[in-house]
Parts: structure tokens; C-alpha cells; sequence
């Protein structure tokens, strides 16, 4: 493999990643991959989804977070953290990694429409607390028993992908 | 950190990019309740970062807790024209996240437990055939990058689930956009090989 091979392929996967956004100009100016690489990043960038947590976490750590923010604000001592334990946190009142054990099942639940507007750029696969996803086209699934939801937003293959 | 030759040519040929997030940053920093702007951006590549890494729905949320908290914290110290600090924010909180897994995996391997695989706890489809053929691509195609080396993981991670470019995975790891980009190549390149052989992961 040379240095070029490696830049040809970042070139592809910047025009393959960037889907629609990256516009018809970029077709023509394509790179020359291998096909076993192109069509293995094709697969990846369907499979590699983006997860997201639960509504419940997330809003969760938006009160620690807002709760940290007002104590900044009042000038209360928030020591930083320097350490890189968990376990500092868990003496500011969050989980923590040491809360694991501890904490019970949460049923994950619908996503807030504002992280999805955040998150979701518009083509990427997105999962809800770890659901599969593959192949639901922008629907809600019910999962008994789970309670979990996933949705995925259709993905119109480009026209480098149809050529694979 | 030196750079070597080419490196360093790459280095300084490319101008730094445009964070985008300054203005929320600066926004964030002058009140820190704004912050929620970047948490709600932010929040589901860094729980996918860190799902991926741990394969755990638990331990992901308790690292993007420990991420965004340590992140609201540290605001202060964030200097986009720093090169300790990255030069976007995004870059700084992955190198956040990346600190906060590292940290985890050191008090793991000092209290190691057994973890779930979450990504088999569940399944959503309505056709479950579907489900099964889906299931089955997914499971070959993790395991394939289960086997890669760690930094080659993470790079193929990074780039493919959090859409970052080369020189944005160089800043979060410590190497050079080139030595990425090699990175990228021959972890694609082993995950090829490995998909295409019937029976590897079986």
C-alpha cells in the first residue's frame, strides 16, 4: 500500500460519508478505489450506525449538567476534575462508572425531537439504546417486552454506491 | 509532541478548520447553562464512541456522563487555537472521551468484570427474516472490527460513526493526518479480507 492509496481512499470516504451533501460535482471527481475497499466501506457506512442514548438518560444528564452549570454560576466550589476517576464524579452526586452495579435497569425510551434534529445529520443510521436497526425505514418499532425504539431514516444509495 | 518531515509539512500546509461550535462555546463560557446546546449536539457521538468502544448500553452512558460533565468543567481550559487543545471542540471532547475510556479500561483491568454484548439484546424489525439476514451482516461485520487493533478501531470508528475527517481523528489520537489515513486503509482493508472469507467468523 502506498501513501497515495491512502489518500485516494480518504478522498472516496470524505465523498461517501458526506452522502447527498457532497453534490453531483463530486461524482465525476470520484477516486479510483479497489473495489473490495469501496464496496466494504459501502457496507460499513450502512452497518457502523450511530447509537443514541435513551430519552431518560438524556435528559437525566441535561439536569446534572444544568445543576453543575447553576453551581458555576453561584460561584459554588465545583472542583475540576482532575483526577480522570470516575469516582469524582460520584462524589459530585453523578453515577460514575462505580454506579454500575448499583443502578437498576432503565427502559429506554422515545428520543427528545431535539437531540434527533441534533444528532440525525440527515443520513446516518441512528439507533435508540442499542436497538438493531438495519433496514426500518424511518418508523418507530414497537419492541415488546424491550421497550426500546428504533428508527432509521431511508438512505438512497448514490451513484458511487450503485456502481459497486 | 514533534512532528518529522513530511508530517510536520502536512501539518502546517493545511489551515486549522472554522469550529464551528465557537460561537456556542463562547456562549457556554460566558453562561454555563448554554452548554446544553453543545450536550444536545454532541451527545449521541459521544455515547456512540463510547458504546462502540464498551459494548455496553450501561458503561456508554456512565463514560458520556463522565465526558460531558468533565467537558462543562473544563470549558475554561478549552483553546481552540491550542495545540494541547485541539482545534475544535469536537476534537476536544473526543480527546475528552478517549481519556475517560482509557481511565475506565485501567479500572477494569484492576477490577475486571464480565459485560453484556448489547448490540445481540434486542432486535427491531417487523419481518423477522429480515431481521435474522440483518442481524447475521451485522454480527460478521463487528466481529471483523472487534479483531482489529485497538488504534486501528478506533480510527475506523471515528471516521465511519462520527463522520470525522483524518486530520480530526489525528487531533483526538495523537497522530498525524497521513498516519491516520494508513490507519483507515489497512483496518478497511482487513475488514475486507475478513468479510470475504466464508466461515471466518463462524
Amino acid at each position: 500500500m502506498s501513501d497515495e492509496d491512502a489518500i485516494q481512499l480518504d478522498s472516496y470516504l470524505d465523498r461517501l460519508l458526506a452522502g447527498p451533501d457532497a453534490g453531483p460535482a463530486a461524482l465525476d471527481a470520484l477516486p479510483a478505489v479497489e473495489v473490495a475497499l469501496a464496496s466494504t466501506a459501502v457496507r460499513l457506512r450502512t452497518e457502523l450506525v450511530r447509537f443514541h442514548p435513551s430519552f431518560r438518560f438524556e435528559e437525566r444528564l441535561a439536569r446534572r449538567l444544568l445543576e453543575v452549570a447553576e453551581a458555576q454560576l453561584r460561584g459554588s466550589v465545583v472542583e475540576p476534575d482532575r483526577s480522570g476517576e470516575p469516582v469524582a464524579l460520584a462524589a459530585a452526586g453523578g453515577v460514575g462508572a462505580r454506579g454500575i452495579a448499583a443502578r437498576r435497569v432503565v427502559t429506554r425510551g422515545l428520543s427528545s425531537p431535539r437531540s434527533q434534529g441534533a444528532a440525525d445529520d440527515g443520513h446516518r443510521g441512528l439507533l435508540l439504546g442499542g436497538a438493531i436497526a438495519s433496514g426500518v425505514i424511518a418508523s418507530g418499532v414497537s419492541l415488546a417486552g424491550a421497550g426500546l425504539v428504533a428508527w432509521r431514516r431511508a438512505r438512497t444509495l448514490h451513484r458511487w454506491e450503485r456502481l459497486i | 509532541m514533534f512532528l518529522k518531515g513530511r508530517e510536520r509539512d502536512e501539518a502546517t500546509a493545511r489551515p486549522l478548520p472554522l469550529d464551528a461550535d465557537r460561537s456556542a462555546v463562547e456562549a457556554a463560557r460566558r453562561d454555563p447553562r448554554r452548554f446544553e446546546a453543545l450536550y444536545r449536539k454532541y451527545v449521541a457521538q459521544v455515547y456512540s464512541f463510547a458504546f462502540y468502544e464498551t459494548r455496553d448500553h450501561h458503561a456508554a452512558e456512565d463514560l458520556t456522563e463522565v465526558v460531558f460533565l468533565r467537558a462543562l468543567r473544563s470549558l475554561h481550559t478549552f483553546d481552540e487555537r491550542g495545540v494541547e487543545s485541539g482545534s475544535t471542540f469536537r476534537v476536544w471532547l473526543f480527546r475528552i472521551a478517549r481519556n475517560a475510556l482509557a481511565n475506565e479500561r485501567r479500572r477494569e483491568r484492576r477490577h475486571p468484570q464480565a459485560t453484556l454484548d448489547a448490540a445481540h439484546d434486542v432486535a427491531a424489525t417487523d419481518d423477522p427474516a429480515a431481521a435474522v439476514v440483518a442481524r447475521d451482516e451485522a454480527d460478521r461485520a463487528w466481529r471483523a472490527i472487534e479483531r482489529l487493533p485497538e488504534e486501528r478501531r478506533r480510527a475506523l470508528l471515528l471516521r465511519f460513526v462520527d463522520e470525522m475527517s483524518a486530520r480530526e481523528i489525528g487531533e483526538v489520537l495523537g497522530r498525524s493526518e497521513g498516519a491516520v489515513r494508513v490507519l483507515i486503509h489497512r483496518a478497511l482493508r482487513a475488514v475486507a479480507s475478513d468479510l470475504s472469507e466464508p466461515g471466518r467468523d463462524r
